[in-house]
């Protein structure tokens, strides 16, 4: 099985694979965007106790997931670096941290445009708002790592590791409102017991968060075959 | 018209709810551009290159 999938490994191969899916991607969120702008905006009821001030909801809950998505998705392909070695993977979670930081700050900032009506403060030292920015800054070391280290196995390695050890603040984002007290409400729609958001608010959240992590999707890809392009280039220049 | 008025209104809490979309739409913006003008820009040096090395890619 891992054998078959060798040759994907490939950065040509994989540049050529991901060409058709980035296009899907991107046709696909454009319209699952608009309309899940328009249900937010215009449709869905306000909340019995938040009123209007829900409708931040579909925005920064769906970017909050994308910020949280894309940490996943850097702590699996550097572990898989680590252990087969494949430039590939350390090439694409490489490529994750900058699009996942603006994802993180409209998270962090929609938020806070959201908390000051709702709790009287834009800020507070709450458990998941302080864990939510120290994930930012996750992302901006990461970046810096790839920005001193560039095209140096050490750098691939530093990258690795950091994002290995950073991943520990995952878990705490997640149970950080159940763990603590916090003005943040406890989690709604991802729960053992399933979501207690009301249907009409659960619609355009979910269409809203499938746009946006194709969207994401479309980025990432973009990024990836970019940097493929940028090792072609190196590549080319080396031979003058 | 008043009805615009509403909308924009949004119960009191308009500048809330339009300043967190207007700062996602405009950081999705700028974030979609930076991808876009990156690929742009890679896609024209490498065409220059190829040429330099006559067509040589791989």
């Amino acid at each position: 099985m891992l054998r078959k999938l060798h040759k994907y490994a490939n950065p040509n191969k994989f540049s050529l694979i991901i060409m058709p899916i980035k296009n899907v991607c991107l046709y696909t969120a454009l319209p699952l965007i608009a309309i899940g702008l328009i249900i937010g905006l215009f449709f869905s009821p306000p909340d019995y106790q938040q009123g209007e001030t829900v409708r931040i909801m579909y925005i920064h809950v769906s970017s909050a997931w994308i910020s949280l998505f894309a940490y996943v998705l850097i702590f699996f392909l550097s572990v898989f670096y680590l252990i087969w070695k494949f430039p590939l993977f350390v090439l694409m979670a490489k490529e994750i941290p900058f699009v996942a930081i603006i994802f993180t700050l409209i998270t962090l900032i929609t938020g806070s445009l959201w908390g000051k009506p709702t709790w009287g403060t834009y800020w507070v030292w709450d458990a998941r708002l302080t864990s939510f920015l120290i994930l930012l800054f996750i992302y901006l070391g990461l970046i810096f790592i790839d920005k001193a280290f560039k095209y140096n196995v050490n750098g691939d390695l530093s990258f690795s590791y950091l994002s290995i050890i950073g991943a520990i603040n995952i878990p705490i984002i997640k149970f950080s409102v159940d763990w603590w007290n916090t003005l943040h409400q406890p989690a709604s729609v991802i729960r053992a017991s399933g979501p207690s958001i009301n249907i009409e608010m659960l619609i355009p959240l979910m269409i809203m968060s499938t746009g946006v992590l194709l969207l994401f999707f479309y980025l990432i890809f973009t990024n990836i075959q970019s940097a493929i392009a940028e090792k072609k280039i190196l590549f080319l220049s080396s031979k003058d | 018209m008043s009805e615009l008025s509403l909308i924009f209104e949004m119960n009191g809490y308009g500048f809330f709810i339009w300043s967190a979309y207007g700062v996602w739409f405009v950081l999705l913006i700028l974030l979609f551009l930076k991808v876009l003008l990156r690929k742009k820009e890679i896609k024209r040096k490498l065409e220059y290159l190829i040429e330099k090395n006559d067509g040589f890619e791989e």
